[in-house]
């Protein structure tokens, strides 16, 4: 992750660096628009936090919104498909021969929403998914990880399949 | 006024019954070459992240136990955990 957040800074900074030379060029009196970086500069790295004032229109704030915000799953599916080209391969990566799958686990999380029924006989337990199969299931923990494991999934997709009720409303924490 | 602009953003996933702000993350420890996979729920007001203690069993560690710590939801909904870095 370390690598991913460096990836993530390091492309901010450039799409900064691009903003100032494309739309921080002398503007008209009356430009009320404040930039500030390196807040908490006291980081090894810096940090930036940008506030916005008027008198941006609406597109033009939709434009920076583009630029500085990074989109977390393309950047993840990029590290990680880096990754597992350099390594051994990836079960779940988007290297999968006849896969369209574009971000990290889609297809995994699609047969989890498509198949309740499957789930329903596995309450209790955690289970590991890879791709549409159910891999292992097993009420302890480390026993699953270690079944997946066995079965050639170096690195499982796990969790915990709650026992369903209607009387039952997840809020969080 | 003042406008906040995220450093990250994601769609929200269709998860069970709903819509949720779930990530996922793929999890390892300093000095051993397992990782796993798992579901993170983002809630953006944690002040920590909060783990299944389970899971460093994937990892072989034993679960550190030395300074735990209540965390206490607004709802006043509490749990105990074991710090770790």
């Amino acid at each position: 992750m370390e690598a991913l957040q460096s990836g993530i800074i390091d492309r901010r900074q450039a799409q900064i660096l691009k903003s100032f030379e494309s739309d921080f060029k002398p503007r008209p009196v009356g430009g009320l628009a404040v930039l500030i970086l390196g807040a908490g500069a006291s980081v090894a790295r810096p940090r930036e936090h940008v506030y916005i004032s008027r008198p941006f229109s609406q597109q033009q704030f939709s434009t920076l919104h583009q630029q500085f915000t990074t989109n977390y799953e393309e950047l993840l599916v990029r590290e990680l498909c880096t990754i597992t080209t350099q390594n051994v391969s990836h079960p779940s990566g988007g290297e999968r021969e006849g896969s369209n799958e574009s971000q990290f686990r889609t297809r995994e999380l699609e047969w989890r929403r498509t198949h309740p029924e499957i789930l329903k006989a596995f309450e209790g337990e955690w289970i590991v998914i890879e791709g549409d199969e159910v891999v292992a299931h097993d009420r302890e923990f480390t026993r699953v990880i270690n079944q997946a494991r066995s079965s050639g999934i170096p690195t499982p997709y796990v969790f915990f399949v709650e026992p369903k009720s209607e009387d039952v409303v997840n809020i969080g924490l | 006024m003042v406008s906040v602009i995220y450093r990250h953003r994601f769609n929200y996933r269709e998860f069970q019954s709903g819509r949720y702000p779930i990530l996922q993350l793929r999890l390892t420890y300093p000095g051993n070459d397992d990782a796993i996979d798992v579901d993170a729920y983002l809630d953006s007001g944690a002040e920590r992240s909060l783990f299944d203690g389970s899971l460093l069993g994937a990892f072989e560690i034993p679960l550190i136990n030395e300074k735990p710590k209540t965390y206490a939801s607004t709802a006043g909904a509490a749990v105990v955990g074991y710090p770790t870095t």
